[in-house]
């Protein structure tokens, strides 16, 4: 039961991480259809950004204000740079140019910093444990849940309660139609992907709590793909579904490193896009995803 | 108010619209008609700017807005019902409204125009917190139509408003049509129920296959029976004025069907 519960909290901590990465990457395809394969880059940037700062000495929370702003500013100059020329093109032209995005900013990394990897120094208050109710969780675990849940629900009252929040939803489901309302498609686009990053550089944070301060260039690499099929096993054009979907991811991926034997362990992700496969077998469009209806 | 000058625009390779010219002025009621594909919402869409023009400008309140983004023309005030609605199916009735008055600032005269709107639209109030793709056909039109009006615009256009509505519900929409244009709102309807629709509007245009075959009150076009001799233009609109058949149809000296 301990152990259980232990797991669950673990799951869920992974979960809302991935659902972080998740809710960045469905809001820049739900309100601009572009499947942004750089997102997962944002996550490196942050990280090195805040690893650096570190390295100079800088406290902690300004390094990581300085890594999350740094994600926000990148997320907004890869739109303008290299996502605005090819708008309007087919969405292959858009998938493209992420993946290139995605390269080219993993090989400035390798060349301006190193292949290799690097540690930033651990911060003091993520060590150690705390005991709740008899158990005892890694400090990390219930930092990471506390946090990532308070940037969810910050995402979902701004989603829910704030004009920005309408306009980005209204978008999701119709960006040419709500531009008839008067919304300014623009300023929608900046925002949209200045919420991408920041989510990105928040999970970035999270991740680098889970995994001791170990950053390498290719690091946005997993996050990203979890997330991307998060996004799809949660259902392509729906937010809450990213969400739901990291969460599923989270568990599962947890669920069984713990519980399979040993010698299995290494199928983990197998299973995970087994389980998943069977999930878009049974509903093709994901759990909260909404069946295309076709225009006449 | 508005002024269309020779517009000319394209549909995929069919060339919709060709040499339109179209006043509206202020508080008219001005029905554009013709069969499908003559070329109606092309030109509603040239207006809103979701279609570029080929050529041709347009005018509103002597400005040019020909080559504005939709959001800015909303912007300059002019909002649409769009053809089949196009509500937020996701998003409450409530929402749709609020989402329908962006370009608006003062947030408390909009809280105040959603309660007129409730009023005028019994049934939105009813459904205010319910997903609007919950509602039926004729509820999604008032929705339409009220989320149009949330932007305050000078000019509305309506396009299709009672298409694939009950016969009861075309009245509806019809008696909502008929108390804006008592309010003094200038509108420009696009509507199948042609004949209808000139009988309500102070003026009408006619297109067909993207050309302004006959403009006027009803009386100049000559009725319902003046109507379908120009949607169905087996005569050129010459002809037609030549043969007295419809002697009361006015050619349009840059519209003529060759």
């Amino acid at each position: 039961m301990t152990e259980i519960i232990q797991q669950l909290v673990n799951g869920l901590s992974l979960g809302a991480t991935y659902s972080l990465v998740a809710l960045g990457l469905a809001i820049v395809f739900t309100t601009f259809g572009l499947i942004n394969f750089a997102h997962g880059e944002l996550i490196t940037i942050t990280s090195y950004v805040t690893y650096g700062l570190s390295v100079l000495g800088i406290p902690w929370a300004v390094a990581i204000t300085g890594g999350l702003f740094t994600a926000i500013i990148s997320a907004i100059l890869m739109e303008r740079i290299a996502f605005r020329p090819v708008r309007g093109k087919p969405p292959t032209t858009s998938l493209l140019t992420s993946f290139g995005v995605s390269l080219i900013l993993q090989a400035l990394i390798v060349i301006i910093v190193s292949p290799r990897t690097k540690t930033v120094q651990q911060w003091s208050w993520l060590g150690g444990s705390d005991i709740v109710g008899g158990l005892v969780f890694p400090r990390y675990q219930v930092i990471t849940l506390v946090v990532a849940l308070i940037a969810l629900l910050a995402m979902v009252f701004t989603l829910k309660k704030t004009n920005i929040g309408l306009e980005i939803r209204g978008a999701a489901e119709d960006l040419e139609g709500v531009r008839l309302l008067g919304v300014r498609s623009g300023r929608l686009v900046v925002v949209a992907f200045a919420v991408s990053g920041l989510l990105a550089g928040i999970a970035a944070v999270l991740i680098m709590a889970r995994t001791g301060g170990s950053i390498n260039p290719h690091m946005g690499l997993l996050p990203m793909l979890s997330a991307f099929v998060a996004v799809v096993l949660g259902g392509f054009g729906s937010l809450g579904g990213a969400v739901l979907g990291g969460f599923i991811l989270g568990f599962l991926e947890v669920s069984l490193r713990a519980w399979l034997p040993q010698s299995a362990v290494g199928l983990t992700t197998a299973i995970i896009f087994a389980i998943v496969i069977l999930v878009l077998r049974i509903k093709p469009s994901g759990i909260m995803g909404k069946v295309i209806e076709e225009k006449v | 108010m508005l002024k269309i000058d020779s517009l000319s625009a394209n549909y995929g390779q069919i060339k919709a619209v060709r040499n339109v010219s179209l006043t509206i002025n202020p508080g008219e009621l001005v029905a554009l008609l013709g069969a499908n594909g003559a070329g109606k919402t092309t030109t509603l869409g040239c207006i809103m700017g979701t279609v570029p023009p080929a050529s041709g400008e347009i005018f509103f309140e002597n400005k040019n807005i020909s080559r504005l983004a939709p959001e800015d023309t909303v912007r300059s005030g002019i909002s649409i019902s769009p053809e089949g609605r196009q509500i937020l199916r996701s998003l409450t009735v409530y929402e749709n409204l609020m989402l329908g008055a962006t370009p608006r600032k003062n947030r408390g005269e909009v809280k105040a125009d959603i309660d007129h709107m409730f009023d005028r639209f019994p049934v939105l109030f009813e459904r205010s917190s319910q997903a609007a793709g919950t509602l039926s056909g004729g509820e999604a039109q008032q929705l339409a139509i009220a989320r149009a009006l949330m932007a305050s615009p000078r000019l509305l256009l309506l396009d299709e408003p009672t298409l694939g509505l009950a016969p009861k519900l075309v009245d509806r929409v019809f008696e909502v049509i008929t108390d804006l244009k008592k309010t003094g709102l200038t509108i420009l309807l696009v509507d199948q129920n042609a004949t209808r629709a000139m009988e309500l509007a102070d003026r009408t245009y006619v297109l067909r296959q993207g050309r302004v075959v006959a403009e006027g009150t009803a009386k100049q076009i000559g009725g319902s029976d003046g109507l379908s001799m120009a949607y169905l233009g087996n005569e050129t609109a010459d002809d037609v004025s030549k043969n007295g058949l419809n002697s009361k149809v006015k050619p349009n000296q840059k519209g003529q069907v060759s």
